[in-house]
Protein backbone atom coordinates (compact mmCIF):
# COMPACT_ATOMS: atom_id res chain seq x y z
CA UNK A 1 0.00 0.00 0.00
CA UNK A 2 1.27 3.41 -0.78
CA UNK A 3 1.68 6.31 2.28
CA UNK A 4 -1.09 8.05 0.23
CA UNK A 5 -3.11 5.00 0.47
CA UNK A 6 -2.21 4.54 4.29
CA UNK A 7 -2.98 7.82 5.07
CA UNK A 8 -6.34 8.30 3.61
CA UNK A 9 -7.14 4.38 5.13
CA UNK A 10 -6.40 6.86 8.64
CA UNK A 11 -7.83 9.61 7.88
CA UNK A 12 -11.19 7.33 7.22
CA UNK A 13 -11.21 5.37 10.34
CA UNK A 14 -10.49 8.16 12.52
CA UNK A 15 -13.54 9.88 10.76
CA UNK A 16 -15.24 6.39 11.21
CA UNK A 17 -14.82 6.17 15.15
CA UNK A 18 -15.36 10.12 15.88
CA UNK A 19 -19.00 9.79 14.10
CA UNK A 20 -18.87 5.63 16.40
CA UNK A 21 -18.22 7.70 19.25
CA UNK A 22 -20.76 10.33 19.10
CA UNK A 23 -23.35 7.50 18.39
CA UNK A 24 -21.98 4.61 19.91
CA UNK A 25 -23.00 2.93 16.21
CA UNK A 26 -20.81 0.94 14.32
CA UNK A 27 -19.89 1.81 10.94
CA UNK A 28 -17.67 0.71 7.98
CA UNK A 29 -17.24 1.62 4.80
CA UNK A 30 -17.54 -0.39 2.21
CA UNK A 31 -15.32 0.01 -1.24
CA UNK A 32 -17.08 -1.47 -3.96
CA UNK A 33 -14.07 -1.96 -6.05
CA UNK A 34 -11.73 -3.61 -3.69
CA UNK A 35 -14.76 -5.40 -1.60
CA UNK A 36 -13.10 -4.23 1.55
CA UNK A 37 -14.57 -2.66 4.96
CA UNK A 38 -13.20 -0.14 6.52
CA UNK A 39 -13.75 0.01 10.24
CA UNK A 40 -12.26 2.18 13.05
CA UNK A 41 -10.77 0.58 16.29
CA UNK A 42 -13.89 2.06 17.71
CA UNK A 43 -16.49 0.77 15.63
CA UNK A 44 -15.57 -2.47 15.81
CA UNK A 45 -15.77 -2.34 19.99
CA UNK A 46 -19.62 -1.14 19.30
CA UNK A 47 -20.30 -4.40 17.14
CA UNK A 48 -23.57 -6.00 19.00
CA UNK A 49 -23.56 -8.98 20.75
CA UNK A 50 -25.78 -10.96 18.69
CA UNK A 51 -23.72 -9.76 15.61
CA UNK A 52 -20.17 -11.25 16.98
CA UNK A 53 -22.17 -14.58 17.99
CA UNK A 54 -23.63 -15.15 14.26
CA UNK A 55 -20.20 -14.55 12.95
CA UNK A 56 -18.95 -17.24 15.55
CA UNK A 57 -21.15 -19.52 13.66
CA UNK A 58 -19.89 -22.15 11.24
CA UNK A 59 -19.21 -20.08 8.40
CA UNK A 60 -21.17 -17.08 9.85
CA UNK A 61 -18.59 -14.57 9.01
CA UNK A 62 -18.70 -15.22 4.79
CA UNK A 63 -22.00 -15.06 5.02
CA UNK A 64 -22.06 -11.58 6.60
CA UNK A 65 -19.39 -10.56 4.59
CA UNK A 66 -21.46 -11.72 1.49
CA UNK A 67 -24.42 -10.26 2.78
CA UNK A 68 -22.91 -7.23 3.16
CA UNK A 69 -20.77 -6.82 -0.20
CA UNK A 70 -24.58 -7.47 -1.67
CA UNK A 71 -26.43 -4.89 0.07
CA UNK A 72 -23.89 -2.58 0.08
CA UNK A 73 -23.78 -2.61 -3.90
CA UNK A 74 -27.60 -2.63 -4.03
CA UNK A 75 -28.16 0.15 -2.00
CA UNK A 76 -29.65 3.47 -4.69
CA UNK A 77 -29.76 6.01 -2.25
CA UNK A 78 -29.99 6.42 1.62
CA UNK A 79 -31.95 3.33 3.16
CA UNK A 80 -32.37 0.96 5.40
CA UNK A 81 -31.35 -2.41 4.89
CA UNK A 82 -32.13 -5.72 6.62
CA UNK A 83 -29.34 -8.14 7.28
CA UNK A 84 -29.74 -11.45 6.59
CA UNK A 85 -29.53 -12.21 10.25
CA UNK A 86 -32.43 -9.33 11.38
CA UNK A 87 -30.83 -6.13 11.82
CA UNK A 88 -31.30 -2.99 10.03
CA UNK A 89 -27.81 -0.92 8.53
CA UNK A 90 -28.78 2.61 7.38
CA UNK A 91 -27.00 2.53 3.86
CA UNK A 92 -25.87 5.49 2.12
CA UNK A 93 -23.95 4.97 -1.28
CA UNK A 94 -21.45 7.34 -2.77
CA UNK A 95 -21.34 8.09 -6.47
CA UNK A 96 -18.54 9.42 -8.06
CA UNK A 97 -18.74 10.27 -11.60
CA UNK A 98 -22.55 8.50 -11.92
CA UNK A 99 -20.86 5.13 -10.39
CA UNK A 100 -21.10 3.67 -7.22
CA UNK A 101 -17.82 3.65 -5.47
CA UNK A 102 -18.40 3.13 -1.62
CA UNK A 103 -21.01 2.58 0.37
CA UNK A 104 -21.39 3.66 4.49
CA UNK A 105 -22.87 0.74 6.46
CA UNK A 106 -24.23 1.81 10.14
CA UNK A 107 -26.27 0.85 12.72
CA UNK A 108 -26.14 -3.31 13.76
CA UNK A 109 -30.02 -2.25 15.01
CA UNK A 110 -33.90 -2.50 15.67
CA UNK A 111 -36.26 0.47 14.81
CA UNK A 112 -38.80 0.95 17.48
CA UNK A 113 -41.44 0.29 14.89
CA UNK A 114 -44.10 -1.92 14.31
CA UNK A 115 -43.93 -3.15 11.14
CA UNK A 116 -40.45 -2.86 10.61
CA UNK A 117 -39.11 -4.79 13.56
CA UNK A 118 -41.88 -7.25 12.75
CA UNK A 119 -39.84 -7.83 9.54
CA UNK A 120 -36.24 -8.23 11.34
CA UNK A 121 -38.17 -10.48 13.70
CA UNK A 122 -39.50 -12.65 11.12
CA UNK A 123 -35.79 -12.54 9.34
CA UNK A 124 -33.91 -13.35 12.31
CA UNK A 125 -36.05 -16.16 13.04
CA UNK A 126 -35.31 -17.51 9.57
CA UNK A 127 -31.78 -17.09 9.99
CA UNK A 128 -32.01 -19.45 13.17
CA UNK A 129 -33.96 -21.83 10.78
CA UNK A 130 -31.46 -22.00 7.86
CA UNK A 131 -28.48 -22.17 10.23
CA UNK A 132 -29.65 -24.84 12.70
CA UNK A 133 -27.35 -23.84 15.44
CA UNK A 134 -27.17 -26.09 18.94
CA UNK A 135 -29.85 -25.64 21.06
CA UNK A 136 -26.93 -23.54 23.39
CA UNK A 137 -26.58 -21.25 20.47
CA UNK A 138 -29.76 -20.46 19.86
CA UNK A 139 -30.94 -19.54 23.32
CA UNK A 140 -27.62 -17.19 23.51
CA UNK A 141 -28.73 -15.96 19.61
CA UNK A 142 -32.57 -15.20 20.72
CA UNK A 143 -31.31 -13.28 24.01
CA UNK A 144 -28.64 -11.30 21.99
CA UNK A 145 -30.85 -10.18 19.53
CA UNK A 146 -33.79 -9.54 22.02
CA UNK A 147 -30.92 -7.26 23.74
CA UNK A 148 -30.16 -5.56 20.48
CA UNK A 149 -30.50 -1.51 20.96
CA UNK A 150 -33.68 -0.68 18.97
CA UNK A 151 -33.85 2.96 18.04
CA UNK A 152 -36.74 5.46 16.89
CA UNK A 153 -36.99 5.86 13.37
CA UNK A 154 -37.14 9.54 13.86
CA UNK A 155 -33.57 9.55 15.44
CA UNK A 156 -32.15 7.91 12.43
CA UNK A 157 -33.80 10.21 10.55
CA UNK A 158 -32.56 13.22 12.45
CA UNK A 159 -29.75 12.67 14.24
CA UNK A 160 -27.91 10.35 12.77
CA UNK A 161 -27.63 10.88 9.12
CA UNK A 162 -26.41 14.77 9.27
CA UNK A 163 -22.18 13.53 10.49
CA UNK A 164 -22.87 10.31 8.04
CA UNK A 165 -23.23 12.85 5.26
CA UNK A 166 -20.16 14.68 6.84
CA UNK A 167 -18.36 11.42 6.18
CA UNK A 168 -19.62 11.06 2.93
CA UNK A 169 -18.97 14.35 1.52
CA UNK A 170 -15.09 14.13 2.31
CA UNK A 171 -14.93 10.83 0.67
CA UNK A 172 -16.37 12.42 -2.46
CA UNK A 173 -13.97 14.50 -2.62
CA UNK A 174 -11.32 12.42 -2.37
CA UNK A 175 -11.74 9.80 -4.67
CA UNK A 176 -12.66 12.53 -6.91
CA UNK A 177 -9.47 14.05 -7.07
CA UNK A 178 -8.27 10.67 -7.17
CA UNK A 179 -9.75 9.64 -10.18
CA UNK A 180 -8.99 13.07 -11.29
CA UNK A 181 -4.89 12.29 -10.71
CA UNK A 182 -5.32 8.80 -11.99
CA UNK A 183 -7.23 10.10 -15.76
CA UNK A 184 -4.07 12.91 -15.95
CA UNK A 185 -1.58 9.76 -15.50
CA UNK A 186 -3.76 7.68 -18.06
CA UNK A 187 -3.47 10.37 -20.65
CA UNK A 188 0.54 10.82 -19.86
CA UNK A 189 1.05 7.36 -20.33
CA UNK A 190 -1.13 6.74 -23.48
CA UNK A 191 0.95 9.56 -25.12
CA UNK A 192 4.08 7.93 -24.55
CA UNK A 193 2.70 4.38 -25.60
CA UNK A 194 1.73 6.10 -28.99
CA UNK A 195 5.25 7.32 -29.73
CA UNK A 196 6.57 4.32 -28.37
CA UNK A 197 4.78 2.42 -30.81
CA UNK A 198 6.51 4.54 -33.74
CA UNK A 199 9.84 4.17 -32.02
CA UNK A 200 9.83 -0.12 -31.27
CA UNK A 201 7.89 -0.32 -34.78
CA UNK A 202 10.74 1.53 -36.29
CA UNK A 203 13.63 0.33 -34.42
CA UNK A 204 12.61 -3.01 -35.42
CA UNK A 205 11.65 -2.55 -39.06
CA UNK A 206 15.85 -0.83 -39.00
CA UNK A 207 16.89 -4.23 -37.81
CA UNK A 208 15.37 -6.34 -39.58
CA UNK A 209 16.58 -4.01 -42.66
CA UNK A 210 20.16 -3.65 -41.55
CA UNK A 211 20.14 -7.76 -41.28
CA UNK A 212 19.38 -7.45 -45.14
CA UNK A 213 22.83 -5.86 -45.72
CA UNK A 214 25.70 -8.36 -45.20
CA UNK A 215 28.79 -5.62 -46.52
CA UNK A 216 27.59 -3.72 -43.25
CA UNK A 217 29.74 -4.16 -40.07
CA UNK A 218 28.34 -6.10 -37.65
CA UNK A 219 28.55 -3.30 -34.86
CA UNK A 220 26.01 -1.05 -36.51
CA UNK A 221 23.42 -3.82 -36.28
CA UNK A 222 24.47 -4.57 -32.89
CA UNK A 223 23.95 -1.10 -32.20
CA UNK A 224 20.02 -1.05 -34.03
CA UNK A 225 19.61 -4.40 -31.84
CA UNK A 226 20.47 -2.27 -28.52
CA UNK A 227 18.19 0.71 -29.83
CA UNK A 228 15.35 -2.16 -30.38
CA UNK A 229 16.10 -3.53 -26.55
CA UNK A 230 16.10 -0.05 -25.03
CA UNK A 231 13.02 0.51 -26.52
CA UNK A 232 11.35 -2.70 -25.02
CA UNK A 233 12.71 -1.48 -21.65
CA UNK A 234 11.20 1.31 -21.94
CA UNK A 235 8.14 -0.05 -22.89
CA UNK A 236 7.99 -2.09 -20.42
CA UNK A 237 8.70 1.15 -17.79
CA UNK A 238 6.08 3.30 -19.12
CA UNK A 239 3.20 0.60 -18.72
CA UNK A 240 4.02 0.02 -15.72
CA UNK A 241 3.90 3.59 -14.35
CA UNK A 242 0.90 4.31 -14.88
CA UNK A 243 -0.46 1.00 -14.11
CA UNK A 244 1.63 0.99 -10.61
CA UNK A 245 0.46 4.05 -9.27
CA UNK A 246 -3.21 3.04 -9.06
CA UNK A 247 -3.92 1.27 -6.03
CA UNK A 248 -4.22 -2.18 -5.42
CA UNK A 249 -7.24 -3.91 -6.50
CA UNK A 250 -7.75 -7.79 -5.68
CA UNK A 251 -9.44 -10.16 -8.33
CA UNK A 252 -9.04 -13.63 -9.11
CA UNK A 253 -6.01 -13.48 -11.75
CA UNK A 254 -4.66 -16.30 -13.51
CA UNK A 255 -0.83 -16.89 -13.20
CA UNK A 256 -0.41 -18.52 -16.26
CA UNK A 257 -1.75 -15.25 -18.41
CA UNK A 258 0.78 -13.41 -16.33
CA UNK A 259 3.59 -15.59 -17.23
CA UNK A 260 2.91 -15.27 -20.51
CA UNK A 261 2.86 -11.89 -21.05
CA UNK A 262 6.01 -11.52 -18.84
CA UNK A 263 6.75 -14.21 -21.95
CA UNK A 264 5.94 -12.33 -24.99
CA UNK A 265 7.07 -8.60 -23.78
CA UNK A 266 10.75 -9.92 -23.48
CA UNK A 267 10.86 -12.94 -25.93
CA UNK A 268 12.77 -10.50 -28.58
CA UNK A 269 15.29 -9.65 -26.58
CA UNK A 270 16.24 -13.24 -25.05
CA UNK A 271 15.88 -14.36 -28.86
CA UNK A 272 18.53 -12.03 -29.39
CA UNK A 273 20.96 -13.03 -27.18
CA UNK A 274 20.28 -16.27 -27.70
CA UNK A 275 18.14 -17.48 -25.00
CA UNK A 276 14.91 -19.54 -25.03
CA UNK A 277 12.30 -19.21 -22.66
CA UNK A 278 10.74 -21.77 -21.49
CA UNK A 279 7.40 -22.14 -19.35
CA UNK A 280 6.18 -25.17 -17.70
CA UNK A 281 3.02 -24.43 -15.41
CA UNK A 282 1.44 -27.31 -13.75
CA UNK A 283 -2.49 -27.03 -12.97
CA UNK A 284 -4.19 -27.04 -9.72
CA UNK A 285 -6.55 -30.05 -9.73
CA UNK A 286 -6.65 -29.87 -13.39
CA UNK A 287 -7.32 -26.22 -13.61
CA UNK A 288 -5.09 -23.53 -14.16
CA UNK A 289 -3.60 -21.85 -11.15
CA UNK A 290 -5.11 -19.25 -9.86
CA UNK A 291 -4.68 -16.85 -7.38
CA UNK A 292 -6.04 -13.50 -5.94
CA UNK A 293 -3.93 -10.51 -7.26
CA UNK A 294 -3.59 -7.16 -8.08
CA UNK A 295 -2.70 -7.79 -11.43
CA UNK A 296 -0.87 -4.96 -12.52
CA UNK A 297 1.32 -5.55 -9.47
CA UNK A 298 1.55 -8.65 -9.31
CA UNK A 299 2.71 -8.67 -13.75
CA UNK A 300 5.33 -5.93 -12.44
CA UNK A 301 7.28 -8.37 -9.99
CA UNK A 302 7.09 -11.09 -12.62
CA UNK A 303 7.94 -8.82 -15.60
CA UNK A 304 10.92 -8.12 -13.22
CA UNK A 305 11.89 -11.19 -12.82
CA UNK A 306 11.86 -12.58 -16.01
CA UNK A 307 13.45 -9.45 -17.57
CA UNK A 308 16.95 -9.95 -14.76
CA UNK A 309 16.62 -13.68 -15.78
CA UNK A 310 17.17 -12.82 -19.46
CA UNK A 311 19.36 -9.51 -18.53
CA UNK A 312 21.94 -11.69 -16.38
CA UNK A 313 22.12 -14.61 -18.44
CA UNK A 314 25.06 -15.67 -20.51
CA UNK A 315 24.79 -15.37 -24.15
CA UNK A 316 23.94 -18.72 -25.86
CA UNK A 317 25.26 -19.87 -29.26
CA UNK A 318 24.71 -22.59 -31.26
CA UNK A 319 27.28 -25.06 -29.22
CA UNK A 320 26.08 -23.42 -25.61
CA UNK A 321 22.29 -23.76 -25.30
CA UNK A 322 20.76 -21.36 -23.18
CA UNK A 323 17.43 -20.64 -21.71
CA UNK A 324 15.56 -19.23 -18.74
CA UNK A 325 12.94 -21.60 -17.12
CA UNK A 326 9.94 -20.32 -16.21
CA UNK A 327 8.07 -23.39 -13.62
CA UNK A 328 5.52 -23.34 -11.54
CA UNK A 329 3.71 -26.15 -9.22
CA UNK A 330 1.36 -26.57 -6.30
CA UNK A 331 3.05 -26.54 -2.49
CA UNK A 332 0.66 -27.20 0.18
CA UNK A 333 -1.49 -24.00 0.19
CA UNK A 334 0.68 -21.94 -2.20
CA UNK A 335 1.51 -21.90 -5.65
CA UNK A 336 5.36 -22.08 -5.94
CA UNK A 337 6.46 -20.19 -9.04
CA UNK A 338 10.24 -19.86 -10.07
CA UNK A 339 12.69 -18.10 -12.82
CA UNK A 340 15.65 -19.64 -13.26
CA UNK A 341 19.15 -18.86 -15.48
CA UNK A 342 22.53 -19.58 -16.08
CA UNK A 343 24.44 -16.85 -15.99
CA UNK A 344 26.00 -14.20 -13.71
CA UNK A 345 24.93 -15.33 -10.46
CA UNK A 346 24.63 -14.40 -6.96
CA UNK A 347 26.45 -15.33 -3.59
CA UNK A 348 24.96 -16.74 -0.69
CA UNK A 349 26.28 -13.36 1.33
CA UNK A 350 24.02 -11.08 -1.10
CA UNK A 351 20.65 -13.12 -1.17
CA UNK A 352 19.40 -10.56 1.17
CA UNK A 353 20.87 -7.21 0.17
CA UNK A 354 20.15 -7.83 -3.32
CA UNK A 355 15.89 -7.16 -2.11
CA UNK A 356 17.43 -4.36 -0.37
CA UNK A 357 16.75 -0.98 -2.95
CA UNK A 358 20.01 0.40 -4.77
CA UNK A 359 22.30 -2.76 -4.23
CA UNK A 360 23.82 -4.23 -7.35
CA UNK A 361 25.17 -8.11 -6.88
CA UNK A 362 28.89 -7.31 -7.21
CA UNK A 363 29.02 -9.96 -10.16
CA UNK A 364 26.45 -7.72 -12.32
CA UNK A 365 27.88 -4.83 -12.08
CA UNK A 366 29.41 -3.74 -15.28
CA UNK A 367 28.40 -1.68 -18.42
CA UNK A 368 26.72 -4.10 -19.80
CA UNK A 369 24.05 -4.67 -18.04
CA UNK A 370 22.60 -1.71 -16.59
CA UNK A 371 20.29 -1.66 -13.75
CA UNK A 372 19.52 0.37 -10.64
CA UNK A 373 19.30 -2.42 -8.46
CA UNK A 374 15.53 -1.12 -7.32
CA UNK A 375 13.78 -3.51 -9.41
CA UNK A 376 14.00 -6.40 -6.99
CA UNK A 377 13.01 -4.51 -3.61
CA UNK A 378 9.94 -3.82 -5.34
CA UNK A 379 9.32 -7.29 -6.65
CA UNK A 380 9.89 -8.08 -2.99
CA UNK A 381 6.98 -5.57 -1.66
CA UNK A 382 4.31 -7.01 -4.17
CA UNK A 383 4.69 -10.34 -3.40
CA UNK A 384 4.72 -9.43 0.72
CA UNK A 385 1.49 -7.64 0.40
CA UNK A 386 0.30 -10.86 -1.98
CA UNK A 387 0.62 -12.53 1.15
CA UNK A 388 3.56 -14.65 -0.71
CA UNK A 389 7.14 -14.77 -0.41
CA UNK A 390 10.26 -14.62 -2.13
CA UNK A 391 13.30 -16.40 -2.45
CA UNK A 392 16.87 -16.68 -4.45
CA UNK A 393 19.58 -19.43 -5.06
CA UNK A 394 22.31 -19.63 -7.40
CA UNK A 395 24.58 -22.48 -7.43
CA UNK A 396 27.93 -22.53 -9.51
CA UNK A 397 28.21 -25.08 -11.96
CA UNK A 398 31.75 -24.38 -13.33
CA UNK A 399 30.87 -22.16 -16.54
CA UNK A 400 27.54 -20.64 -15.02
CA UNK A 401 25.99 -19.84 -11.94
CA UNK A 402 22.28 -22.09 -11.78
CA UNK A 403 19.76 -18.63 -10.51
CA UNK A 404 16.75 -19.27 -9.29
CA UNK A 405 14.25 -17.06 -8.00
CA UNK A 406 11.18 -18.55 -6.01
CA UNK A 407 8.02 -17.11 -5.85
CA UNK A 408 5.14 -18.92 -3.17
CA UNK A 409 1.93 -17.08 -3.51
CA UNK A 410 -1.56 -18.40 -1.81
CA UNK A 411 -3.61 -19.59 -4.36
CA UNK A 412 -7.34 -19.98 -5.07
CA UNK A 413 -8.58 -23.17 -4.36
CA UNK A 414 -10.76 -25.32 -6.89
CA UNK A 415 -14.35 -24.12 -6.66
CA UNK A 416 -15.89 -25.97 -3.95
CA UNK A 417 -13.20 -25.68 -1.43
CA UNK A 418 -13.37 -22.14 -0.46
CA UNK A 419 -15.58 -22.12 2.50
CA UNK A 420 -13.59 -25.61 4.21
CA UNK A 421 -10.11 -23.79 3.58
CA UNK A 422 -10.67 -20.38 3.70
CA UNK A 423 -9.69 -19.01 0.29
CA UNK A 424 -7.75 -15.72 -0.24
CA UNK A 425 -10.28 -13.75 -0.92
CA UNK A 426 -12.54 -14.73 1.82
CA UNK A 427 -9.45 -14.01 4.04
CA UNK A 428 -9.56 -10.29 2.10
CA UNK A 429 -13.44 -9.55 3.20
CA UNK A 430 -13.16 -11.20 6.81
CA UNK A 431 -14.09 -8.47 9.22
CA UNK A 432 -10.18 -7.16 9.82
CA UNK A 433 -8.60 -3.56 9.91
CA UNK A 434 -8.56 -2.29 6.54
CA UNK B 1 3.04 -13.93 -53.00
CA UNK B 2 0.24 -15.74 -54.79
CA UNK B 3 -2.39 -12.85 -55.80
CA UNK B 4 -4.92 -14.94 -54.05
CA UNK B 5 -2.88 -15.02 -50.69
CA UNK B 6 -2.87 -10.82 -50.84
CA UNK B 7 -5.60 -9.84 -48.38
CA UNK B 8 -6.96 -6.28 -47.92
CA UNK B 9 -6.57 -4.80 -44.09
CA UNK B 10 -8.58 -1.69 -43.18
CA UNK B 11 -6.90 -0.35 -40.15
CA UNK B 12 -8.96 1.99 -37.97
CA UNK B 13 -6.72 4.45 -36.57
CA UNK B 14 -6.12 7.88 -35.50
CA UNK B 15 -2.31 7.80 -34.99
CA UNK B 16 -1.35 5.96 -38.42
CA UNK B 17 1.21 8.57 -39.26
CA UNK B 18 3.27 7.98 -36.14
CA UNK B 19 2.81 4.40 -35.91
CA UNK B 20 2.80 3.64 -39.86
CA UNK B 21 5.53 0.93 -39.43
CA UNK B 22 4.01 -1.17 -37.10
CA UNK B 23 2.06 -2.48 -40.49
CA UNK B 24 5.49 -2.34 -43.03
CA UNK B 25 5.81 -6.54 -42.56
CA UNK B 26 2.34 -7.29 -43.49
CA UNK B 27 2.73 -4.92 -46.13
CA UNK B 28 6.12 -5.96 -47.31
CA UNK B 29 4.33 -9.66 -47.45
CA UNK B 30 2.04 -8.47 -50.48
CA UNK B 31 -1.53 -7.27 -48.04
CA UNK B 32 -2.97 -4.14 -48.80
CA UNK B 33 -3.52 -1.77 -45.58
CA UNK B 34 -6.39 1.07 -46.56
CA UNK B 35 -6.25 3.35 -43.11
CA UNK B 36 -9.18 4.63 -41.78
CA UNK B 37 -9.07 7.55 -39.35
CA UNK B 38 -12.29 8.01 -37.35
CA UNK B 39 -15.51 5.99 -36.67
CA UNK B 40 -17.26 8.31 -38.78
CA UNK B 41 -15.07 7.59 -41.32
CA UNK B 42 -15.48 3.61 -40.66
CA UNK B 43 -19.11 3.82 -41.27
CA UNK B 44 -19.07 5.68 -44.19
CA UNK B 45 -17.09 3.14 -45.82
CA UNK B 46 -19.50 0.07 -44.41
CA UNK B 47 -19.21 -1.88 -47.59
CA UNK B 48 -15.70 -1.84 -47.80
CA UNK B 49 -15.52 -2.72 -44.12
CA UNK B 50 -17.86 -5.32 -44.82
CA UNK B 51 -15.67 -6.90 -48.23
CA UNK B 52 -12.25 -6.80 -46.65
CA UNK B 53 -9.98 -10.06 -45.25
CA UNK B 54 -9.93 -8.14 -42.06
CA UNK B 55 -10.30 -5.44 -39.68
CA UNK B 56 -7.58 -4.42 -37.70
CA UNK B 57 -9.58 -1.89 -34.75
CA UNK B 58 -7.85 0.79 -32.37
CA UNK B 59 -10.45 1.36 -29.49
CA UNK B 60 -9.05 4.49 -28.68
CA UNK B 61 -10.36 6.39 -32.30
CA UNK B 62 -12.10 9.76 -32.30
CA UNK B 63 -15.50 9.90 -33.09
CA UNK B 64 -14.85 12.35 -35.91
CA UNK B 65 -16.38 15.50 -35.52
CA UNK B 66 -14.43 18.41 -34.20
CA UNK B 67 -10.71 17.78 -33.16
CA UNK B 68 -10.03 15.79 -30.14
CA UNK B 69 -13.70 14.90 -29.59
CA UNK B 70 -12.51 11.20 -28.31
CA UNK B 71 -15.88 9.40 -26.45
CA UNK B 72 -14.31 6.30 -23.91
CA UNK B 73 -13.92 3.61 -26.07
CA UNK B 74 -15.35 4.78 -29.59
CA UNK B 75 -13.77 1.80 -31.08
CA UNK B 76 -15.65 -0.57 -29.01
CA UNK B 77 -19.17 1.40 -29.72
CA UNK B 78 -17.79 1.42 -33.27
CA UNK B 79 -17.98 -2.71 -33.26
CA UNK B 80 -20.87 -3.12 -31.26
CA UNK B 81 -22.83 -0.71 -33.82
CA UNK B 82 -20.68 -2.83 -36.93
CA UNK B 83 -21.76 -5.94 -35.34
CA UNK B 84 -25.22 -6.08 -34.10
CA UNK B 85 -26.76 -3.01 -36.45
CA UNK B 86 -24.51 -3.88 -39.91
CA UNK B 87 -24.01 -7.57 -39.28
CA UNK B 88 -20.48 -7.23 -40.54
CA UNK B 89 -18.75 -10.30 -39.76
CA UNK B 90 -15.40 -9.40 -41.03
CA UNK B 91 -12.29 -10.68 -38.54
CA UNK B 92 -11.55 -8.00 -36.68
CA UNK B 93 -8.23 -7.69 -34.44
CA UNK B 94 -7.98 -5.11 -31.98
CA UNK B 95 -4.52 -3.13 -31.37
CA UNK B 96 -5.11 -0.65 -28.68
CA UNK B 97 -3.22 0.69 -25.72
CA UNK B 98 -6.25 -0.95 -23.21
CA UNK B 99 -5.64 -1.68 -20.03
CA UNK B 100 -9.28 -1.78 -18.58
CA UNK B 101 -10.44 -5.71 -18.35
CA UNK B 102 -14.13 -4.91 -18.68
CA UNK B 103 -13.87 -3.42 -22.15
CA UNK B 104 -11.57 -6.62 -22.89
CA UNK B 105 -14.69 -8.50 -21.36
CA UNK B 106 -17.11 -6.55 -23.49
CA UNK B 107 -14.57 -6.92 -26.64
CA UNK B 108 -14.53 -10.92 -26.36
CA UNK B 109 -18.37 -11.16 -26.30
CA UNK B 110 -18.55 -8.79 -29.59
CA UNK B 111 -16.51 -12.18 -31.82
CA UNK B 112 -12.75 -10.69 -31.92
CA UNK B 113 -10.38 -12.78 -32.97
CA UNK B 114 -7.43 -11.05 -30.94
CA UNK B 115 -6.93 -8.24 -28.81
CA UNK B 116 -3.77 -7.19 -28.79
CA UNK B 117 -1.71 -4.79 -26.38
CA UNK B 118 0.11 -1.61 -27.95
CA UNK B 119 3.21 -0.98 -27.95
CA UNK B 120 3.75 -4.24 -30.17
CA UNK B 121 6.71 -5.34 -32.80
CA UNK B 122 5.39 -4.98 -36.05
CA UNK B 123 6.80 -8.90 -36.56
CA UNK B 124 4.49 -9.69 -33.86
CA UNK B 125 1.37 -8.11 -35.46
CA UNK B 126 2.40 -9.77 -39.03
CA UNK B 127 1.81 -13.18 -37.21
CA UNK B 128 -1.46 -12.06 -35.14
CA UNK B 129 -2.64 -10.60 -38.08
CA UNK B 130 -1.84 -14.01 -40.49
CA UNK B 131 -3.17 -16.11 -37.68
CA UNK B 132 -6.52 -14.42 -37.75
CA UNK B 133 -6.59 -14.39 -41.75
CA UNK B 134 -5.94 -18.12 -41.67
CA UNK B 135 -2.82 -17.89 -43.13
CA UNK B 136 0.26 -20.56 -42.27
Amino acid sequence: MSERESTNIDIQRLLLDIYAARTRLPIGLFDVETHRTVFGDYSLECFEPYCRLVRRLPGGNALCERDQRQRAKAASHGELTLCHAGLYDYALPIHVDGQLVATLLCGEMRIADRELDALAVARHEQFLQRQQPSIDEQNALRQAFSRAKSLPIERVNNELLGDLHSIERWYYRLTSSQRALTRQIEDVTHELQIWLQGLLARAEILCIDLERERDLRREYREEAREVLNSALALDVIVQSFGDFLRSYRFAPVSLRSIVNESRRVYEEEAKQRGIEVRVELESVDGRPPMVEASKVHLQHAIHNLVHNAIKYSFAGGFDRPRWVQIAGSPAGQYYQLSVQNFGVGIDPDEYDKIFEGGYQGRRTVDEYRPGGGRGLRLAKRIIERHHGQIRVSSIDQKSAFLTTFTVFLPFIQPAGEEDAHGSPSEEDHRLDRG
Amino acid sequence: MDPQARKTIVWIEDDSPIIAPVVVPLEREGHHVERVRTAKEALDKLEALRTCDLILLDIFVPVGGAPGDFGRYVGLHLLRRLRETHAIKTPVVVLSVLTNSRVHDDLEKLDVSAILRKPILPSQLKVAVEQALGID
